[in-house]
């Protein structure tokens, strides 16, 4: 069973950093954006139309896609003072029930968020803007990330229930 | 359900899964995901994506990512021992000099970059080797460090100031503004506890011997003069209005690249780096934000901040009673959660509170920031004590740094209690920017 799954996981871990990838390529373009506004406004006197909205959707990219990489790495904010006073097992078994429970949490993001933006893409709404972005763009930002975010969360407990073997781990 | 037991069960939920180490978005967001469950069902799940869609684009929070940012490229830049340096040259005769040359040098970190730790990581590692070779108490050197690297919660710009404005309907801008003179004081404060210590007790605080002369003085100012310029930059702009403060950051991490490839510590390693940490640091914000966004929907559906405004209102106690126990809360707070958490919190809880006092919530946004960087040097879950243990030599133990943070977390309280009582120092300032 773990053969089978390893190439799947690796493959998972694989998307999760591409998400981070792409949230960096988007931090870069999200500073070029607000500076090149910065220059249009103050120095050409020609404010853009679209930097404001724009750099809104970006923020999202940023904020979402790099979810699953931080995830992969445990470095999203927890409180450790209280379990580690547990004993080694009970910690064990807790970060495998609350992980679950974050699965949970981002399935539910997933499934609304997917249901948000093909409802905006069924009803073909588009921004109130001059841009006129076909909304279900920015609104699959959160369901895309969200599920990077769940398959890393159950990479996280499969490999919590069956440790891997260190010498098959890449 | 009546809304009372739903708020007991969204509140205890989330304490518990937070005790439970579970990530503090995931315990946010699914506390909150039951409490909508249990008021409107299923269906109510639906309004999910767009709570933290509509809330989240906001042209403010943009300069969340550009100011970590622009603090990153800062750290790697390597002008963080310029800045100590010229500091300490400047302070070199005075009793407790290199302790207040540290604070210094750790205020002014913290006007160029938005997260605590970076400033006290930074600096720290140079200023504490120094501060235990000149013969300075171990936890003094340490204690001053921690404390002073908090002051980034406050000083602008403040990632954690900005998340208050957007969730208190604050403008980002006053908030900024207003945060300059009690970070100076506190700073102030603080340089004066260790002045004092150098003059009472010199054995904690060894004088140097040194001869440091003009010369040397004013070459050192001379290497950090692109900093200077920095914080006029983009404090200057959002101060005279020119820019808002998402162009301010914008403005800030181009001045900061410039900076640091004239340093030549600009590589396309170094940039990846720079890139990988902020995504980082972003990503674990934004996402925390993104949940609390449920977690203040939730709260606010169950009407919970308006009944207990009007509840404190009833109480008829006098004001000050009423902020003792906010600031209570939020010290215990601060003790357990990181300040991002706190603040996203707490916020929409107690301002309406606040508000109702006939207090502005500009002023609030400053105490409570201060309030939370008094939480980042006290243990548990202090995180610059960690930020420290971490850059000091292997024989300052985490204990040493608890016993001198302490002091300084004193000395803040007694900051606080000034602001407390004299909002106008807070609100001077910005008042004069139209």
């Amino acid at each position: 069973m773990k053969n089978f799954l390893h190439p799947l996981f690796n493959c998972f871990e694989r998307i999760s950093r591409l998400g981070a990838v792409l949230a960096e390529i988007c931090l870069v373009l999200l500073l070029i954006l607000v500076f090149n506004e910065v220059i249009a406004r103050y120095v050409l006197n020609k404010p853009t139309l679209y930097s404001v909205e724009l750099s809104e959707y970006l923020l999202l990219f940023v904020a979402f896609m790099a979810a699953g990489w931080v995830m992969q790495n445990d470095r999203h904010v927890k409180m450790h003072s209280v379990v580690n006073l547990m004993p080694e097992k009970a910690r064990h078994v807790l970060d495998i029930s609350t992980s679950t429970i974050v699965l949970v949490f981002c399935l539910i993001l997933v499934w609304e968020g997917a249901k948000s933006s093909i409802m905006a893409f069924a009803g073909g709404y588009h921004s109130s803007s001059l841009l006129n972005v076909p909304l279900w763009i920015p609104y699959a930002i959160i369901p895309i990330g969200s599920l990077i975010l769940a398959l890393q969360v159950l990479v996280r407990i499969v490999r919590l229930i069956w440790p891997p073997i260190s010498s098959d781990n890449p | 359900m009546d809304s009372v037991t739903i708020t007991l069960i969204v509140i205890v939920g989330f304490l518990l899964l937070l005790f439970l180490g579970m990530p503090v978005f995931g315990a946010l967001g699914m506390s909150s995901v039951t409490g909508i469950l249990l008021v409107q069902g299923v269906r109510g799940l639906g309004a999910v994506p767009g709570v933290i869609y509509d809330r989240l684009t906001v042209f403010p929070l943009v300069a969340v990512p550009l100011f970590i940012l622009m603090g990153e490229i800062i750290f790697h830049s390597g002008i963080g021992s310029n800045i100590f340096t010229a500091t300490n040259r400047w302070c070199n005769r005075l009793p407790g000099s290199m302790g207040m040359a540290s604070v210094a040098a750790c205020a002014i970190f913290s006007a160029l970059c938005g997260v605590s730790v970076a400033g006290a990581a930074t600096i720290g590692s140079f200023a504490i080797p120094e501060m235990l070779k000149r013969g300075y108490n171990k936890s003094l050197a340490t204690g001053c460090v921690a404390a002073s690297g908090g002051l980034a919660l406050l000083i602008p710009p403040s990632v954690a100031l900005i998340l208050y404005g957007v969730v208190g309907d604050e403008s980002v801008g006053k908030l900024f503004i207003a945060g300059i003179i009690p970070g100076i004081v506190l700073a102030g404060l603080m340089m004066g506890y260790i002045f004092i210590i150098g003059v009472v007790r010199p054995e904690l605080a060894p004088r140097s011997t040194e001869d440091v002369s003009w010369k040397m003085k004013f070459d050192a100012l001379i290497q950090i003069w692109p900093v200077v310029l920095l914080i006029i930059l983009v404090l200057g702009s959002i101060y005279k209005g020119i820019a808002t403060p998402t162009e301010a950051a914008a403005v800030g991490c181009v001045g900061a690249l410039i900076l640091s490839y004239f340093k030549k510590k600009l590589d396309w390693k170094t940039f990846r780096n720079i890139l990988r940490s902020t995504i980082n640091t972003s990503t674990m914000i934004m996402l925390i934000f993104a949940s609390a966004l449920l977690f203040g929907y939730v709260l606010t559906r169950l009407q919970v901040p308006q009944q207990l405004a009007s509840y404190v209102a009833t109480l008829d106690m006098p004001n000050w009673v009423i902020l003792l126990c906010i600031f209570a809360l939020l010290y215990i707070m601060g003790m357990f959660m990181d300040v991002v958490s706190v603040i996203l919190i707490s916020t929409p809880i107690l301002l309406p509170i606040v508000l109702q006092m006939g207090y502005s919530s500009l002023w609030f946004g400053i105490v409570m920031a201060i309030a939370c960087e008094i939480g980042t040097e006290t243990p548990p879950v202090g995180l610059n004590l960690f930020v420290i243990k971490g850059v000091s030599p292997p024989s300052v133990s985490l204990m040493d740094i608890i016993r001198g943070a302490i002091p300084f977390a004193l000395v803040e309280t007694v900051g606080l209690i000034i602001f407390i009582v004299f909002p106008g120092l807070v609100l001077w300032l910005p008042n004069l920017v139209k």
